[in-house]
C-alpha cells in the first residue's frame, strides 16, 4: 500500500519552481541601476592590534566607490544579539581570523577583487587562545556557568556499584547551506532603507541594520523570499552581510548587493559550537543510571553570539532520554579567539545528548547489558521515573513501546548475532550495530521567544494572501501553512498565495529556529483565520437564511463553499466579495504565544518545553581495519512526528536531518592551526556527506499518534533527527570492539577515517 | 568569432569586442550576461555541483551529453558545442521528464542545489546511465546536497531508469547537429590574439605547438578544472591561454600489444573506459577521481602537468612505469614518469614543450599493480594519502622488484625506496612486521594538514603497504 493513499503529501510547494530554475535566490534577483556590489576585508590574524593600514591604492583601482571602516559606522558598531559584545567592523583590536576589518564597494566584483588585494593592513598579532584548555588557562569565561541539579550527587555516585568517566570531544560543524550568505540593501527616501536578505531572522536583521546605521527600526524593513539552506546558520550570521551592504548603501547612497563567496562564508562565519564534555556517571548493578555529574565545556568563538542560550539547551538535554535521579549539570561557555560560534540545527542537544551516550555504551560494556537494554532500562516513566533535572514532567512517553517496535522491525537481535559471526570469520572487517534513541523539547527555551503572528488578506476574487512571520529555508514550512489555511478557509491551496516574510507585514517576528517554525506560525494563521471567519459568517447567515442557533454549530468552510452543509451555500469568493460591498475588513492579524511554558534560570527549574519530539535509529556499519573506512550497511528509523502537516516534508527532515547527523559524527572536521587559521575554509578541505555516504538500505518509519495542545496534533521535526545519527558513532564503536575486544576504544566526533585508524592502533 | 549553441539558439560572439575577458566562466557568462540565473553558484571552486550544465557534443552519428560545472568551464571551451542549462529542459509548461521525477519524488527542498541536481540527472538519463544505483550514486556525487540527505533524488533517478530516453533533445537531434557540424566546418578554431585577451584552440597540434612555441608565457589550459581556480579563487586574470582540449592529436587513444599509449588530452571519463579491463588499479583510481563532472572536463595531461604532491594518477602511473613523451620545437623527447616531476608543483616540461601523450605498459603475469586512496570522504576529495604500487614475485612468492609510490607523504609523489629494498626477497600474501614501518618512517616525514596529521599519514601509509602485501597472490 502507498503512504500516499491515507496521508496527505503535497509536494514542497517550490517543488515545480525548484526543478525548472525558477526559483529566484537573492542572487538572482534583478538589481537596480547603479547597484554596487560589496565584498569585506578579513582579518588574516586571530588576535592582535591594527597598527595601521593604507587604502589608496585599492581607492585608485576603477571601478571602486567606497571603502569603509568603524570609523565610518554612524549608530552603534554591534551586531552582539543578545550581548553587545561583538563589533560588525574591528575598531583596532582583531579577535578572530576572518573577521570584517574594511568594506569595499565597486562596479563589479573584478574590481572589487582587484582592489582588496592592494589593502594594505600592519598587524601586531597577539597569541590567539583556541582551546578551551587555552581558555580555561586564561580564565576567559563567557558568562556564570548554567547549571542544574537534582537529588544528591555525592552521595549518590559514592552509592553507585560502577562509575564510568572520561572526557568526549565534539567537533565545530559548518553549516555548509548551499546559497552562501546574502543580501541587497536599496537605500529609500528619508531614512529609509529596504533589506533583501538571506536571514533566518528577519526582525532581528531589522534591528541591527537600524542600530548600525542610528536609525529607527521603522526605517528599515527587511524582505525574504526563501534561504537557500539554513539550519541555523542563518540565525544571526545573515546579520552582519545584511549590515554590511546597509553600511555601505547608507555610505553611497546607492543599492548595495553583497553575496559572500564560499570562501570568505565558511572564514567569517560560525559554526556548531566544538565541546569537550568532561562527564562521571555512577550506575547501579541492574543497569539505572544513578547519578550524572557533568561538565558541559563549548568552545564559543570571540563573542557571546547565541552560545549562552545554546549552552543552555545543552544543560537540558544533557541526559538526552533517561531519567537519572542525581545530577549536576554544569554548562561552561569558554570566549576564544575563533570565528564566534553560532546556532546549528539542534543547539547544542547534539554535543550534550552525545556524552551520555557515550556514558550509556561504557556501562553498557562495563555491566555486560546490551547497549539496546540499558538505555530502555532508564527511559522516563508515568510514575516515579517521572521529573527530568530541571523538574519538567514528559508525561506520556512513547518511547518505550517505539524502542521495541523498532528493535523487532530492525530485527536488531537476530543482526546483532549474525554480526557476532561475521566478526569472527573476518580478520581485516568488523561490523557493528546500535540503537540510540532522541528525546528532544520542543519551544525556544528563552520562553518570551515562543511568539508567532500572521496576516491573512482575503482579496474580492477570493484570492487569498498569506503572511506569516517564519522564513522559508527548504525545511517546507510554507507548505505546511498552505495547508492549514487551505482547510480552515476550506479554499484550495491554488488560490493562496504565500508572501514573502516582511518585517513592514509582520513585526518584532522570533527567529525560525528552534523546529518552532510550524507550531507558531500555523497557529497565529489558524487565529488570523477564525477572525475572518468571524467577520465573514453574519453576512452569509444573512443571505443564505441560516439562522444562527448555538446548536446548529458554526458555518462550514469547505470545497470553495461557505454553507451550514446542506444544499444551501455561497462561493468562497461571492462571500467575500458581499463582505467588502459590506464594508467588512477582510484582513486580519492573528498571534499565537505558547500556553503554560516558564522557566527560572535561578534555580534552574521549571517547563521549558511545550511538549518532547521522540524519535530511535537502529545502524549497522562495517568497518575496514586498514583504512579505517566506514560504510553504513543499513539504517532503520521509526520517528515521533505526531500527525504529520504533511508526511512527505517530516520524511525528508528525517532523511536530511540524520544525514546532516552522519556528516557531523563520520567526517564534517573543522580545523585551525596554531596560528587560528582554519584549514576548513573551502569544499575541497571540509567535507559534507555526499550520494555514497548514506546508508545503502534506510528505512524510515513514523509514529502517528496526535500531539494533543498542538497545531493539528503535530509535532515540531526540524532539528530532532539530526540526533539519529548517534546510532552511527555507536555501531562504529561497536566494531572497534570486536577489532579490539575488552580494550574499550573509544572515538570522539567527528570519528573520520583517520582518527579511527588512529584509535585502533592506540590498543 | 565564438560560436555554439545556447540550447536550441545560435550565438555568434566576438569575444574582442565583449566587456568580458575570453576567460569569462561559463557560469558568469549565463547569469551576467544572457541574465538566466537558474544555474547557481554555490562554490566557483568545482566541489558543489550547483553549477551544472550539460554539454552536447557531435560524437560519431549522434550527441553525447556531458554534465560539467559551469564554474570552472570557460566560454571558449564551448566553441562548436551546445549549452543546455536548466532552462531549456521545460518545453512549455511541460516539466521535462527528469525534472518531472525530482517533483514527485519530493527531490528538492531548498531548492539551491535541485537546477544542478536535475541537469546532472539529465545528463545521465540522456546517456542511459540510470541501470545500476551504485554507479548513479557515484556520478552523482559531485552534487552535493544539504537538505534531502539524497535519498528522495535516488528514489527519482531509480524511477527514471526504466523509462524512455525520447524527449525534445531526441527530436531536435538532427537539427543539432547540422548547426553544430556547421560551426565545426566554417570556423574548426577560435582563436584570438589581442594583448591581455589571447586565447587560443586549435584542432591542429601542429598549431597548437606553434602558439605554444610563439608565445611562451601562455598558460596552457585544457579542462580547465585546476587552472580555472585562479580565476574562481584568486581573481586572477589570464592574459594568455592556449586551449589543447580541441587538439585532435591529443585526444586520440591507442591501444598496443605491449600497452595503452593515451593522448594528454583525453578526458579522465574516457580514460576510466578505456582502462576498465585492461589497467584496472588505473581505472580504479580514476573512479573516485573528483566527481564525474570534473572527470568529464578534467585531463590526464593536465592532471599530470599540475605535479601536485597529493596527485591521484601520479603513484599509479609510476608503478605501471608510464613513460611521458613530450613535444617540442626541438622535437619529441620520451622519458620515465618518475623524471618529469621535479619538485612541489614544478616540471621538467620546457616553455616550448606540451606533454603529448602517456604511455602505459601492460603489466606482465608476474606483475601486480595496485591503487588505493585514503581520503574523509570516499568521493570527490583530494587524498590524504595515495598509493600506486606494483610487485613482481617468483614462483616461490618471494618479491623481486617492487615500486611503493606514494602522494600525500612529501612535497612530490615519491617512493619509498627504504621500504622497497626492505621488502625485496620477502614472501607475498604474508602479514608484514614491524620492521617495514620502521623504513616508511625513513622514507617520509610527512606534514599535519587539513586533510591528515602527520600521524595518520604515516599509519595510512603503513596500513596501504600491508593490504597491498596481503592482496599479493
Amino acid at each position: 500500500m502507498s503512504e500516499k493513499d491515507d496521508l496527505y503529501m503535497a509536494p514542497h510547494e517550490s517543488a515545480i519552481n525548484h526543478v525548472t530554475g525558477d526559483a529566484a535566490f537573492i542572487d538572482d534577483i534583478p538589481l537596480p541601476p547603479g547597484t554596487l556590489h560589496g565584498i569585506a576585508f578579513l582579518s588574516p590574524a586571530a588576535s592582535g592590534h591594527i597598527r595601521g593600514f593604507r587604502l589608496e591604492e585599492a581607492l585608485a583601482v576603477p571601478g571602486v566607490r567606497a571603502i569603509v571602516s568603524a570609523l565610518d559606522i554612524p549608530g552603534h558598531n554591534q551586531v552582539g544579539p543578545v550581548v553587545h559584545d561583538e563589533v560588525l567592523l574591528a575598531e583596532g583590536k582583531l579577535e578572530y581570523h576572518g573577521q570584517a576589518v574594511f568594506l569595499l564597494a565597486a562596479d563589479n566584483l573584478d574590481s572589487a577583487h582587484r582592489a582588496l588585494k592592494l589593502i594594505d593592513i600592519d598587524i601586531e598579532e597577539e597569541k590567539p587562545i583556541l582551546s578551551i584548555e587555552d581558555a580555561e588557562a586564561a580564565s576567559s569565561l563567557l558568562q556564570a556557568p548554567r547549571l542544574i541539579q537534582s537529588g544528591d550527587i555525592d552521595k549518590a555516585l559514592a552509592d553507585s556499584d560502577l562509575i564510568i568517566s572520561g572526557s568526549l570531544y565534539t567537533g565545530a560543524q559548518e553549516h555548509w547551506y548551499l546559497e552562501t550568505q546574502a543580501a541587497i540593501a536599496i537605500p529609500g527616501e528619508d531614512q529609509t532603507m529596504k533589506i533583501l536578505s538571506s536571514t533566518q531572522h528577519p526582525a532581528e536583521t531589522q534591528a541591527i541594520v537600524a542600530e548600525i546605521l542610528g536609525r529607527k527600526r521603522s526605517d528599515i524593513s527587511v524582505e525574504v523570499k526563501r534561504l537557500g539552506g539554513a539550519f541555523g546558520g542563518k540565525e544571526t550570521q545573515a546579520n552582519h552581510t545584511a549590515a554590511w551592504a546597509a553600511l555601505l548603501a547608507a555610505h553611497t547612497r546607492r543599492p548595495v548587493k553583497f553575496r559572500l563567496s564560499r570562501e570568505d562564508d565558511q572564514r567569517s562565519t560560525g559554526k556548531r559550537h566544538p565541546y569537550r564534555i568532561d562527564y562521571r556517571a555512577g550506575f547501579l548493578r541492574d543497569g539505572k543510571l544513578n547519578a550524572y555529574d557533568v561538565v558541559l565545556n563549548s568552545n564559543a568563538g570571540h563573542a557571546t553570539d547565541l552560545s549562552m542560550a545554546i549552552m543552555e539547551r545543552a544543560v537540558f538535554h544533557a541526559t538526552n532520554a533517561y531519567y537519572c535521579p542525581n545530577t549536576r549539570i554544569i554548562g561552561k561557555a569558554w570566549r576564544t579567539n575563533l570565528v564566534s560560534h553560532t546556532a546549528f540545527r539542534g543547539f547544542g542537544g547534539p554535543q550534550a545528548m552525545a556524552a551520555i551516550e557515550m556514558v550509556m555504551d561504557k556501562a553498557s560494556r562495563g555491566l555486560g547489558i546490551d547497549g539496546a537494554q540499558i538505555r530502555s532500562l532508564n527511559f522516563y516513566e508515568m510514575e516515579g521515573k517521572r521529573l527530568t533535572p530541571y523538574g519538567q514532567a514528559p508525561g506520556l512517553n512513547p518511547l518505550p513501546e517505539m524502542w521495541e517496535e523498532l528493535l523487532a522491525s530492525s530485527e536488531y537481535k537476530k543482526r546483532r548475532k549474525e554480526i557476532r559471526k561475521f566478526n569472527q570469520k573476518e580478520t581485516f572487517r568488523k561490523r557493528g550495530i546500535a540503537i540510540s534513541p532522541v528525546m528532544f523539547g520542543i519551544s525556544f527555551t528563552t520562553t518570551f521567544l515562543n511568539q508567532g503572528a500572521a496576516q491573512v488578506n482575503i482579496y474580492r476574487d477570493g484570492s487569498v494572501l498569506l503572511s506569516h512571520g517564519g522564513i522559508e529555508m527548504g525545511q517546507g514550512l510554507h507548505s505546511k501553512m498552505l495547508r492549514i489555511a487551505s482547510e480552515a478557509l476550506g479554499i484550495t491551496e491554488s488560490s493562496i498565495r504565500i508572501a514573502p516574510t516582511r518585517t513592514d507585514v509582520i513585526p518584532n517576528t522570533s527567529a525560525t529556529a528552534a523546529s518552532s517554525g510550524s507550531d507558531l506560525n500555523g497557529m497565529a494563521i489558524l487565529d488570523a483565520i477564525a477572525k475572518l471567519k468571524q467577520r465573514i459568517s453574519p453576512l452569509v447567515r444573512q443571505v443564505l437564511e441560516i439562522p444562527n442557533n448555538e446548536e446548529d454549530g458554526e458555518l462550514i468552510f469547505a470545497d470553495g463553499y461557505i454553507g451550514d452543509g446542506t444544499e444551501s451555500r455561497i462561493s468562497f469568493a461571492d462571500a467575500v466579495n458581499l463582505c467588502y460591498m459590506n464594508r467588512v475588513s477582510l484582513s486580519a492579524n492573528g498571534f499565537y504565544a505558547t500556553p503554560g511554558i516558564f522557566y527560572d534560570k535561578e534555580r534552574g527549574k521549571g517547563s521549558p518545553f511545550h511538549y518532547y519530539a521522540y524519535g530511535a535509529a537502529v545502524s549497522e556499519i562495517e568497518m575496514d581495519l586498514h583504512t579505517g573506512r566506514v560504510s553504513i550497511l543499513r539504517t532503520d528509523i521509526l520517528h515521533d512526528s505526531g500527525k504529520s502537516v504533511n508526511r512527505a516534508i517530516d520524511k525528508g527532515q528525517v532523511i536530511g536531518g540524520f544525514v546532516q547527523g552522519l556528516g557531523w559524527i563520520c567526517m564534517e572536521e573543522c580545523l585551525w592551526d596554531s596560528h587560528g587559521r582554519p584549514l576548513h575554509h573551502s569544499p575541497d578541505t571540509y567535507k559534507i556527506p555526499t550520494f555514497r555516504d548514506i546508508p545503502t538500505e534506510l528505512r524510515v518509519r513514523f509514529t502517528d499518534m496526535a500531539n494533543t495542545g498542538n497545531l493539528k496534533g503535530s509535532k515540531a521535526i526540524g532539528e530532532p533527527p539530526f540526533m539519529l545519527a548517534f546510532s552511527v558513532w555507536l555501531a562504529i564503536m561497536d566494531a572497534m570492539e570486536a577489532a579490539s575486544p575488552g580494550s574499550s576504544l573509544e572515538i570522539g566526533i567527528p570519528a573520520t577515517p583517520e582518527k579511527i585508524l588512529l584509535s585502533l592502533h592506540k590498543s | 568569432m565564438l560560436r555554439f549553441l545556447l540550447g536550441n539558439e545560435l550565438r555568434s560572439i566576438d569575444l574582442s569586442k565583449t566587456s568580458y575577458p575570453p576567460w569569462f566562466t561559463v557560469l558568469r557568462y549565463l547569469r551576467e550576461i544572457e541574465c538566466i540565473t537558474g544555474t547557481k553558484e554555490g562554490c566557483a571552486l568545482g566541489d558543489c555541483g550547483a553549477c551544472t550544465v550539460v554539454i552536447g557534443e557531435i560524437s560519431g552519428e549522434g550527441i553525447v551529453y556531458r554534465a560539467v560545472n559551469a564554474c570552472l568551464m570557460l566560454l571558449p571551451m564551448i566553441h562548436g558545442k551546445q549549452l543546455i542549462c536548466i532552462e531549456h529542459l521545460r518545453e512549455g509548461q511541460e516539466l521535462h521528464l527528469v525534472q518531472q521525477a525530482m517533483v514527485d519524488h519530493y527531490g528538492s527542498q531548498c531548492g539551491f542545489c535541485t537546477p544542478g541536481m536535475v541537469m546532472s540527472l539529465f545528463a545521465l538519463y540522456k546517456q542511459d546511465e540510470l541501470a545500476n544505483i551504485g554507479e548513479v550514486s557515484r556520478n552523482l556525487a559531485g552534487n552535493l546536497c544539504r537538505c534531502t540527505g539524497y535519498q528522495p533524488i535516488l528514489e527519482a533517478a531509480i524511477s527514471l531508469s526504466h523509462t524512455c530516453c525520447e524527449d525534445q533533445f531526441n527530436r531536435r537531434e538532427q537539427d543539432t547537429l547540422t548547426h553544430l557540424k556547421e560551426i565545426y566546418e566554417e570556423t574548426p578554431d577560435f582563436a584570438m590574439r589581442i594583448p591581455g585577451r589571447t586565447y587560443l584552440r586549435y584542432r591542429s597540434f601542429t598549431d597548437v605547438l606553434k602558439a605554444r612555441v610563439a608565445i611562451p608565457d601562455a598558460k596552457l589550459i585544457c579542462g580547465g578544472t585546476d587552472l580555472s581556480l585562479d580565476i574562481t579563487k584568486a581573481w586572477k586574470e589570464l592574459p594568455a591561454l592556449i586551449d589543447i582540449g580541441a587538439a585532435t592529436l591529443l585526444n586520440e587513444i591507442e591501444r598496443m600489444p605491449e600497452g595503452l599509449r593515451v593522448g594528454a588530452g583525453i578526458r579522465l571519463d574516457r580514460l576510466e573506459m578505456e582502462t576498465r579491463e585492461y589497467l584496472p588499479a588505473l581505472h580504479q583510481v580514476i573512479r573516485t577521481f573528483g566527481s564525474r563532472q570534473i572527470r568529464n572536463l578534467a585531463s590526464l595531461g593536465g592532471n599530470i602537468n599540475s605535479a601536485s604532491p597529493v596527485s591521484d594518477l601520479m603513484p599509479v602511473l609510476i608503478a605501471y612505469g608510464a613513460e611521458f613523451t613530450l613535444s617540442g620545437s626541438g622535437g619529441e623527447r620520451t622519458m620515465p614518469c618518475e623524471e618529469f616531476v621535479t619538485g612541489y608543483r614544478k616540471t621538467c616540461m620546457g616553455s616550448d614543450e606540451i606533454l603529448r601523450s602517456v604511455f602505459i605498459p601492460e603489466p606482465g603475469a608476474d606483475t601486480y599493480v595496485w591503487s588505493e586512496k585514503l581520503s574523509k570522504r570516499l568521493d570527490v576529495d583530494i587524498s590524504s594519502v595515495s598509493a600506486g604500487f606494483r610487485a613482481s614475485t617468483d614462483s616461490e612468492g618471494r618479491i623481486t622488484d617492487i615500486i611503493l609510490a606514494y602522494g600525500g607523504m612529501a612535497a612530490t609523489v615519491k617512493r619509498a625506496v627504504n621500504a622497497e629494498s626492505y621488502l625485496i626477497g620477502k614472501r607475498s600474501g604474508e602479514e608484514i612486521g614491524s620492521g617495514v614501518v620502521d623504513m616508511l618512517s625513513m622514507d617520509f616525514t610527512p606534514i599535519d594538514d587539513a586533510r591528515a596529521s602527520a600521524s595518520g599519514r604515516m599509519l595510512m601509509a603503513a596500513e596501504l603497504l600491508r593490504m597491498f602485501i596481503l592482496s599479493i597472490s
